[in-house]
């Protein structure tokens, strides 16, 4: 099995060289002559100069059904064709679509491509996390659909002593573990939150502002 | 849809064929909608064209969106850009469910892409070649 990273430029550089130290098998698709060379000076992997968004340049790389694909240009265009290309015409499975306009996400998902990596979004909730400052840590899951977010209860919180089921979290959160003095406790509704807890927090990113709220006041 | 004399019609790309064929179904008493991200190329469109021109990147559904496409009867897709032209006679066919759909592409390449998904395409290269056989051999002919 290899894994086929198409166009992109420093995403893919860095993304070869985490593969390779993992002993996976590459092959890079790359329009620009100059970064082809480049890459070909750094990187041990097939590298292949062309379009990838043309089928005789796909052919090229020998792709296989159970091989990996990864569309990573900067062009919403691009990536839809490369996808289609490797998906309908080399009946790859494994296709990963970078979708630069968010707006785009629902849209790929009419036209068959499952898998779509949001860049646009996974920064905003990169940044949203430094935002948020109580927030510890933000993973999405599900392509963005849910969010684990962790938080620490603080002495002034207004969760601070609260008996779960009288918090008042907004629908579409749940509180799934806490972890108390290194021990990991599953809640019910009638756990009471103390000052300290580590709260493990599954919730939809529509009611991420007000669960945060909730529970920490103002933030 | 055959019978209706009037049809509302989406052109994205209004370089020279574009404008062209824009302005033509005007003058037919169709109502066209250009898009173009580029403003100054509504410029090629002649004095007979008579509907909107709206200046947007095709590739995001919002300019889609304000060109009405949901009420299409016919997209085109004539940019220069081949694969920009997949993306929406795509999204025309499977998203917004357009009848008729048709697209301009100039590599021969990925064609089966596009007739895959019911999308009628012109190819200038194949057309220029036809022709270019027809002329040979009625010249062959001429010397027989």
């Amino acid at each position: 099995m290899k894994i086929i990273l198409a166009g992109g430029r420093r995403i893919t550089y860095n993304l070869a060289k985490l593969l390779i130290s993992k002993g996976s098998n590459l092959v890079i698709i790359n329009r620009d002559k100059r970064y082809c060379e480049e890459l070909a000076r750094q990187i041990k992997a097939l590298i292949i100069n062309g379009d990838a968004s043309r089928i005789e340049i796909l052919q090229r790389a020998e792709i296989f059904e159970n091989d990996i694909v990864l569309a990573l240009t900067p062009l919403d265009e691009d990536n839809l064709i490369i996808s289609q290309l490797c998906k309908k015409v080399l009946g790859v499975m494994n296709v990963y679509t970078l979708v630069n306009d968010p707006e785009n996400v629902e849209v790929f998902h009419k036209l068959g491509i499952e898998n779509v990596i949001n860049i646009t979004e996974m920064l905003s909730g990169l940044i949203e996390q430094r935002v948020s400052s109580k927030l510890t840590n933000i993973m999405s899951f599900e392509e963005g659909k849910g969010l684990v977010l962790q938080l620490s209860v603080e002495e002034d919180f207004p969760a601070n002593g609260i008996m779960l089921k009288d918090l008042g979290l907004p629908k579409g959160a749940i509180i799934g573990a806490i972890t108390r003095e290194e021990e990991l406790i599953v809640p019910h509704g009638e756990t009471v939150l103390k000052t300290g807890d580590r709260l493990a927090i599954m919730c939809k990113p529509s009611v991420q502002t007000q669960t945060v709220k909730t529970i920490a006041g103002k933030d | 849809m055959a019978k209706r004399n009037s049809l509302y019609i989406i052109i994205v790309g209004c370089g020279r064929l574009g404008s062209t064929i824009a302005s033509n179904l005007s003058n037919k008493g169709h109502s066209v909608v250009v898009v173009d991200k580029v403003e100054s190329s509504f410029d090629h469109l002649t004095q007979e064209f008579t509907g909107f021109s709206i200046v947007g990147n095709a590739t995001e559904i919002v300019a889609l969106k304000k060109a009405k496409i949901d009420k299409a009867d016919m997209v085109l897709a004539l940019t220069n850009n081949d694969n920009i032209n997949y993306m929406v006679s795509q999204v025309a066919k499977e998203v917004y469910n357009i009848e008729t759909v048709i697209a301009r592409i100039y590599n021969p390449d990925n064609v089966m892409l596009f007739k895959q998904i019911n999308v009628r395409v012109i190819i200038p290269m194949l057309l220029a070649e036809n022709y270019f056989n027809r002329i040979f051999q009625e010249i062959m002919g001429e010397e027989k």
